[in-house]
């Protein structure tokens, strides 16, 4: 607007530190305004560079600063006027005359002084409104009168005010450094009478009532506030108004202002800025300058990194590492008409892809396994157990001939999918991933007596098949997906669901050093860090204290992620019964409480009698003058009185106990019948069935913290997927549940079919599983520091795939375990027609002499897939099936875990364990709670997972640590695992049960116990030197020799390895 | 999963190749053969020690009754906190809410010892002859007033108990000399805080976690079949290795297959080796005396029994061993009686250390094997309760001694009553990094790729710095 009377309370004498500010006003900048900034402003910053701010030409592009102040050779904008080289020459088309050259040579050598401000605001508005946090005032945006821009701010009396506003901590000095400042301006208007003032913060407080310091004012002052005087009257037209806040307030940090109307109908202020002279404010243009300090935010949200110059991952990487072939959404690639010579017979895709790759080496697949071997396969694989011989063998015949083998598979592989152990097999692998436990950890490592609801509801999950994305969904916000309580059962395990929320360790003892806030960084990080792991492959660990240093990643991203966690409340008692189930409970303990309020009633009646005698007694024993008071009427008494009497009646009060043993014997059966009453009543009160989940509480601030020390907070941080992806905060609506959204707009970013890395990251999981190496090998890391896709193609169709078929699980499994590619043999082509088909024994060595396959020479490591991959049974399938095969097995529908017995010396490990044996845990369940040997006979699924106390013989098979998320478990062969699978109980007690059922199932002849007890354990008859060695053994070991001899078969190498 | 690679024996865990296009600065994780994963690894750099012994004091010592002699406490006895000290605010906060603003002096009588003169209290007299032996670090501070997290941080470098034990970080980079019994022993009566997270090898793999050894009983868990099978013992494994061989012989190339072989070959031998361990009937008298392995009372004696199991499983080659003092299920933590728990701890462990230092230094075994004494951290110089002390994270005071360690001397100061490591502070960092030194491991340079991160037992960030002065 035009109305600019200046009213100026200061001398216009320039700060000492800007050398000629009018040389620039008048030469610099008007010449980089017309030449310069129509290339390198804000519309287009060509080579990255802007020359609209002095900050921005400090920084310069891609080729460097553009200014060095003082340093004419260093500074590239002189190099590109005067045209020294040809690639940098500026103005490309015309030089600029001689007189500008050295009017910006001039100016660069005094120092390149540039006037702006340091800081302005009330160009944003929307912005603004939200700084002014308290007061009475209402503030809204004017559009239609403003001073300058878009719009202003309006304010009716009183005020709003912001103390510290975001970003606002100004230095005010008499010689003000780069980023201090000296002179405020801005402009004012008032309408309908009154004043208007405003009211500045000086490091978070306001001035003191008394003191003028600090508040300006246009106007009578009404407001009972001292102010200085700007003016009389209230200004009725826009009024701009400069103050040398140094000359005010002397040296003083400035944190927040308030815009204040005093009286009237409103108040409108626009543009105030903060500079270092007067010269800077002068400078000022709006829409243009890069300012530091600026609180607005950009105008446009920021664009993705490849898009957005301004997108702060590529600032930080300069451009670099967006080539990541993961931030890329995978679209289906066409499947490769061209395979070498065997594309007739090939229609599954995977198989397609994987030959196209081999044929480009003129290699391809080895031939498929025997069925024995298949089915042996798909059952360790599916369900972790072994089959049994009759299984076997109505697959090897339902598999002949051999042009039904294709249907064969696919039958076995439907049926095997819809067997219940396929989800128990499979909820093993994912509990892996989520660092699933029965147990706390730390010192006292408390036992979660419910947290096997989220192991069970995994097992559900995939037995039903549950689309990928609804298992997301539940497991970070099943919560917020409901508006009340569960009606169906699939909605209560969308609330035992978000138990992966609570699956971290967590330490009970953190408070008592008031070390809570340590532990809850503790848990931020790892909420973050686990849902980068498990669903994105993301590592986020690695930015908690920094950016990433491989990965397009930055520090904000990882407290961005934070945000979304920041109302997570932990729950041990979530009902999860049915609303109507729900309803009864509190109907009936409602009637119960009524009854129970009845009852004591009676109780209290039962006593009376002795507690007036008693009070009586007490009353005698007091001074006459208190017993007089006593008498008066209790409502009427005055202070004093009751004063005087507090002590005495506190004394008067008669305990249950007094009045009880005071009771004649009449008087107690009375009281004992009425108290049994009460009890057997309390004892009729009904619990809800509770899990260990959460719910969405009150969303703190999340603050980044400065190298990840939380003693360190620095700014404040909301929500907000990959800044690389989508760097403005994350658009978070109320969810259904009425609570914040925040998860729920992460689960629901991490499951669309929009995002790149999802998809991708579980099927790469499951391919794992059944080809012994992810296409790509860390499947918790598709980042810079993991392994490239070794077929990117196929992992990509994979991913597409998976999504089109409604993110079905099994229908992934099925794809895989019938390709070609699958049944393929796992050992070297040549050596298995001659090892194992003539049944030739040859002599032992350790260095076997044969000849490489093409293959094998090709590619040694079977990147390619030319063969199946064999495999050593995991902890658990290994104790399973050791179980299976002596017929010990016990079926188990789930539920509480199971806790086998161990020596205590093993348990001392743990002094929170002893605490619990000696029952000195209060109650916290710290101890070890074994349940009968035989009852532990189940799954391992099911057992006890305390973290502190890992069972022995699993953890000696290489179980993973369940602190962290583990994606592929080790294998590693020590003495120590031979020793247990030798010599432990579990291990003898098997083979004792397998020699009985051999027994029983193939009676006393030795030679058909051997015959039985190899196909038990090995799936298939023994060789005849094998019948040779073992009726030897048998023969020489007589009693114990049957038991002896299936003690050896659980520890061949053939049993714990599936080909 | 089984890896059939092309001939090499031993294949790299996870190997990152130094990768100039990706501008990393990757070097590569220690090669392990994952099938013999024991097999003696070269360090870094040339070292005297070869072996770790660390007698871990869990429950938390209290420094100023042990070694920290602090006069001015003395002095102070009874009376508030100085001012001086007190208003130093400090980021792990929370002790002196729980403590009482008064000072506590103990009872125990101090005197300059040995050759180099430092004081000790007449608490571990024994020990206080060796002093001319030990490397006292009197400034170690740690980062939590809790046990489980201070202990964690202790073995594993971190407060969360999710990584690698010391131990399994030094058998990983070093195997272990005797592939006959175990590389990483844990001798306790009862464990430190924490549970067995405390010697985890957590992301490293399983072949680098502690074993348990047994001071009664068979040594090792499952060491031997049942008693009545023992005279098949030797046809079984005959047959289980006749069935391997055929199913090896048949699968070429697939070097798992051997090495489970040579797995159950080594187990048999384990037997032999670990019963000799632990058969303590060749041990002359005067060393049975020595170590108090009769003594009248039981957990001194059990703890002497493990000490003299300790020496005989260093002399054997084995690389790290660990013994928990396990006094009880508190160890040191004097929280309601300082005076109790430190005679207590005191008087059943004193004994048995010292005659470690003894029995390895007269065997020569003391110039090769570092042995460390330290808990999760130390306790606080103002009272608790009536007569207890509380956990100090903020100074305490560990020792080292052998191993290339120079004994008779002193690093790092507390403050004027011991509650604040004041001069030279030492992080638990540098402490396990200045462990790693005296094996020949450099810190920087020990890693494992674990989730996208190289991890180290110093942490990702490289702050660790060694105790040099520490070495002769």
């Amino acid at each position: 607007m035009n109305a600019r009377l200046s009213i100026t309370l200061l001398s216009l004498l320039a700060v000492a530190a800007s050398a000629d500010p009018a040389r620039f006003r008048e030469q610099v900048k008007p010449l980089l305004d017309s030449k310069c900034v129509s290339c390198h402003g804000p519309d287009k910053q060509k080579g990255a560079l802007r020359l609209d701010s002095r900050a921005a030409a400090l920084k310069g592009g891609e080729h460097g600063p553009a200014l060095v102040p003082g340093d004419l050779a260093k500074s590239l904008l002189l190099q590109a006027v005067r045209h020294t080289t040809k690639d940098l020459a500026m103005p490309p088309k015309e030089k600029l005359p001689a007189k500008d050259i050295a009017a910006l040579e001039a100016w660069v050598k005094a120092g390149a002084p540039w006037p702006e401000p340091v800081a302005v605001l009330f160009e944003d508005e929307a912005e603004f409104l939200g700084v002014l946090t308290g007061g009475n005032g209402k503030a809204r945006l004017v559009t239609d009168d403003v001073f300058r821009g878009q719009a202003a701010l309006g304010m009716t009396p009183l005020q709003r005010e912001g103390p510290k506003i975001p970003g606002w901590n100004f230095e005010v000095r008499a010689q003000p450094a780069p980023g201090q400042v000296r002179f405020m301006r801005l402009a004012w208007k008032k309408r309908g009478g009154g004043s208007v003032m405003i009211e500045l913060a000086r490091s978070g407080k306001w001035p003191d009532a008394k003191d003028p310091k600090g508040r300006y004012v246009a106007g009578p002052n009404t407001t009972g506030w001292a102010a200085i005087s700007v003016s009389d009257a209230a200004p009725t037209a826009w009024t701009v108004v400069t103050v040398d806040l140094w000359k005010d307030l002397g040296n003083c940090t400035l944190t927040g202002l308030a815009p204040t109307c005093d009286k009237g109908e409103e108040a409108l202020f626009d543009s105030v800025l903060l500079g270092p002279d007067v010269a800077s404010l002068d400078a000022y243009t709006p829409g243009h300058g890069q300012l530091a300090l600026t609180v607005a935010r950009p105008a446009k949200p920021l664009g993705d990194a490849w898009s957005d110059p301004e997108n702060p991952i590529r600032k930080i990487w300069r451009g670099e590492r967006l080539d990541l072939w993961s931030l890329k959404q995978p679209v289906q690639p066409a499947v490769p008409s061209s395979i070498g010579n065997r594309q007739s017979a090939i229609g599954n895709p995977i198989d397609r892809f994987l030959l196209a790759k081999l044929a480009e080496k003129n290699l391809t697949f080895s031939p498929e396994a025997d069925p024995r071997t298949l089915i042996r396969r798909l059952y360790f694989d599916l369900l972790g157990l072994p089959p049994s011989p009759e299984e076997i063998e109505a697959f090897v015949r339902e598999c002949s001939p051999s042009g039904k083998r294709q249907a064969a598979i696919e039958n076995l592989a439907d049926k095997l999918l819809a067997s219940p152990s396929y989800g128990e097999r499979w909820a093993r692998h994912w509990l892996d991933v989520v660092r699933y436990a029965d147990s706390n950890g730390h010192e006292r490592d408390e036992f979660r007596p419910e947290m096997w609801r989220y192991r069970d509801y995994v097992v559900r999950s995939l037995n039903e098949d549950k689309p990928y994305d609804r298992f997301i969904r539940e497991q970070l916000a099943g919560d917020e997906l409901l508006a009340a309580a569960p009606r169906t059962p699939a909605e209560a395990d969308a609330l035992i669901a978000t138990g992966f929320l609570r699956l971290g360790t967590y330490d009970s003892t953190a408070s008592i050093f008031q070390e809570d806030r340590k532990q809850r960084n503790d848990l931020m990080a790892d909420l973050v860090n686990t849902t980068g792991s498990a669903f994105l492959g993301l590592t986020f660990s690695c930015c908690n204290c920094h950016d990433h240093k491989y990965d397009p990643l930055s520090q904000a991203d990882h407290f961005r992620f934070r945000a979304f966690f920041a109302a997570v409340k932990s729950r041990d008692d979530l009902p999860i019964d049915l609303a109507p189930e729900q309803d009864a409970i509190r109907t009936h303990n409602a009637g119960v409480d009524a009854k129970t309020a009845e009852a004591q009633k009676a109780v209290d009646d039962a006593l009376w009698p002795a507690r007036k005698k008693l009070r009586d007694e007490r009353i005698a024993k007091l001074p006459a003058d208190i017993q007089e008071l006593l008498k008066t009427n209790e409502i009427k008494r005055d202070e004093a009185t009751k004063k005087q009497l507090a002590s005495h009646l506190e004394k008067l009060k008669v305990s249950d106990k007094d009045a009880l043993a005071a009771l004649d014997d009449a008087g107690k059966k009375l009281h004992g019948e009425a108290a049994a009453k009460v009890d057997a009543l309390k004892k009729q009160k009904r619990a809800f069935t509770v899990a260990m989940a959460v719910s969405e509480g009150n969303a703190e601030p999340t603050k980044l913290f400065y190298q990840g020390d939380f003693t360190e907070p620095r700014e404040e941080v909301q929500p907000g997927f990959l800044s690389v992806l989508d760097p403005n905060p994350a658009k978070v609506k109320a969810a259904p549940s009425g609570t914040t959204g925040r998860r729920l707009a992460l689960a629901e970013w991490i499951a669309s079919p929009h995002n790149p890395f999802t998809a991708r990251v579980l099927v790469n999981r499951l391919w794992q599983h059944h080809f012994g190496t992810g296409l790509f090998a860390n499947p918790n890391d598709l980042g810079y520091a993991g392994p490239k896709p070794t077929h990117p193609e196929l992992l990509d169709w994979l991913a597409t795939e998976f999504v089109a078929r409604g993110w079905s699980v099994k229908a992934m499994h099925r794809l895989m375990v019938t390709s070609a590619a699958y049944r393929q043999v796992s050992g070297y082509e040549r050596a298995r027609v001659r090892g194992s088909e003539s049944g030739a024994v040859r002599k032992s060595s350790l260095s076997h002499p044969h000849t490489l396959t093409p293959s094998h020479v090709a590619d040694p490591d079977n990147h390619l897939l030319w063969r199946q991959t064999p495999r050593r049974l995991d902890a658990e399938t290994m104790r399973d099936t050791l179980l299976a095969v002596s017929g010990k097995l016990r079926p188990h529908a789930g539920g509480k875990p199971l806790w086998p017995p161990l020596p205590d010396e093993i348990l001392k490990a743990q002094p929170g364990v002893l605490e619990g044996l000696e029952g000195k845990d209060s109650g916290r369940r710290q101890g070890w709670y074994a349940d009968k040997e035989e009852d532990c006979d189940v799954r391992s699924l099911y057992l006890i997972q305390k973290r502190c106390v890992p069972l022995p013989f699993l953890q000696v098979f290489d179980l993973p640590d369940t602190s962290f998320s583990c994606a592929r478990r080790d294998v590693t062969t020590v003495a120590p695992q031979a020793l247990n699978l030798l010599n432990s109980d579990f291990s003898l007690r098997a083979a004792k049960a397998l020699a009985a059922r051999v027994t029983a199932e193939a009676g006393d002849d030795s030679g058909k116990q051997i015959e039985r007890a190899v196909w038990l354990t090995l799936s298939r008859a023994p060789t005849a030197t094998e019948r040779q060695q073992a009726a030897a053994f048998l023969a020489k070991h007589g009693k114990t020799g049957l038991s002896e001899f299936c003690r050896a078969l659980l520890n061949v190498n053939e049993f714990v390895y599936v080909d | 999963m089984l890896r059939c690679g092309g001939g090499a024996g031993a294949l790299a865990i996870s190997t990152l190749l130094a990768d100039s296009a990706r501008g990393q600065n990757f070097t590569q994780n220690r090669r392990v053969d994952l099938m013999q994963p024991l097999t003696p690894r070269q360090p870094h750099y040339a070292a005297k020690a070869k072996r770790v012994l660390w007698l871990f004091q869990y429950g938390a010592p209290p420094s100023m009754d042990l070694f920290d002699y602090k006069p001015e406490l003395h002095k102070l006895h009874g009376k508030p906190v100085p001012d001086s000290i007190k208003n130093i605010k400090d980021k792990v906060g929370g002790v002196f809410n729980s403590s009482k603003n008064e000072l506590l002096a103990g009872s125990w009588k101090w005197a300059q010892q040995g050759r180099c003169g430092a004081w000790a209290s007449e608490l571990m007299p024994h020990t206080a002859k060796h002093v001319d032996d030990l490397c006292f670090i009197k400034s170690l501070h740690c980062e939590s007033s809790n046990h489980a997290p201070a202990t964690y941080q202790m073995n594993t470098g971190v407060i969360l108990g999710d990584r690698p034990s010391v131990g399994s970080w030094l058998t990983y980079g070093l195997g272990s000399e005797n592939q006959n019994l175990p590389a990483f022993v844990v001798l306790f009566q009862v464990g430190g805080f924490g549970g067995t997270a405390n010697w985890s090898n957590a992301f490293l793999p399983a072949a680098f976690q502690a074993t348990k050894f047994r001071h009664e009983g068979e040594p090792v868990f499952n060491l031997k079949p049942p008693a009545e099978l023992a005279g098949t013992q030797r046809d079984t494994l005959d047959l289980i290795q006749s069935f391997n061989r055929t199913h090896r012989d048949a699968r070429p190339g697939l070097l798992d297959l051997d090495g489970r072989i040579a797995a159950y070959e080594l187990a048999y031998r384990m037997q032999a080796e670990a019963l000799d361990v632990g058969d303590l009937s060749g041990e002359s008298a005067a060393t049975l005396e020595l170590y108090g392995v009769n003594d009248p009372k039981r957990i001194k004696a059990q703890y002497g029994r493990q000490c003299l199991l300790a020496r005989r499983l260093l002399e054997r080659g084995v690389r790290v061993v660990q013994v928990y003092q396990g006094v009880d299920k508190y160890g040191w933590d004097g929280h309601d009686d300082n005076k109790v728990y430190a005679e207590r701890n005191a008087h059943q462990t004193d004994q048995a250390t010292a005659a470690l230092l003894t029995d390895l230094k007269q065997r020569g075994l003391l110039d090769d094997t570092l042995v460390v004494w330290a808990g999760e951290f130390g306790r606080t110089p103002m009272l608790q309760g009536g007569a207890g002390r509380n956990h100090n994270p903020y100074g305490f005071t560990g020792w080292l001694a052998g191993g290339g360690v120079e004994g008779g001397q002193s690093i790092g100061a507390t403050d004027a009553i011991g509650l604040r490591a004041e001069q030279d502070p030492k992080s638990v960092k540098d402490f396990h990094a200045t462990i790693l030194h005296a094996l020949g491991l450099a810190n920087d340079d020990l890693f494992f790729e674990h989730n996208g991160r190289p991890e180290r037992l110093t942490g990702v960030a490289g702050t660790a710095t060694v105790i040099r002065e520490a070495f002769a």
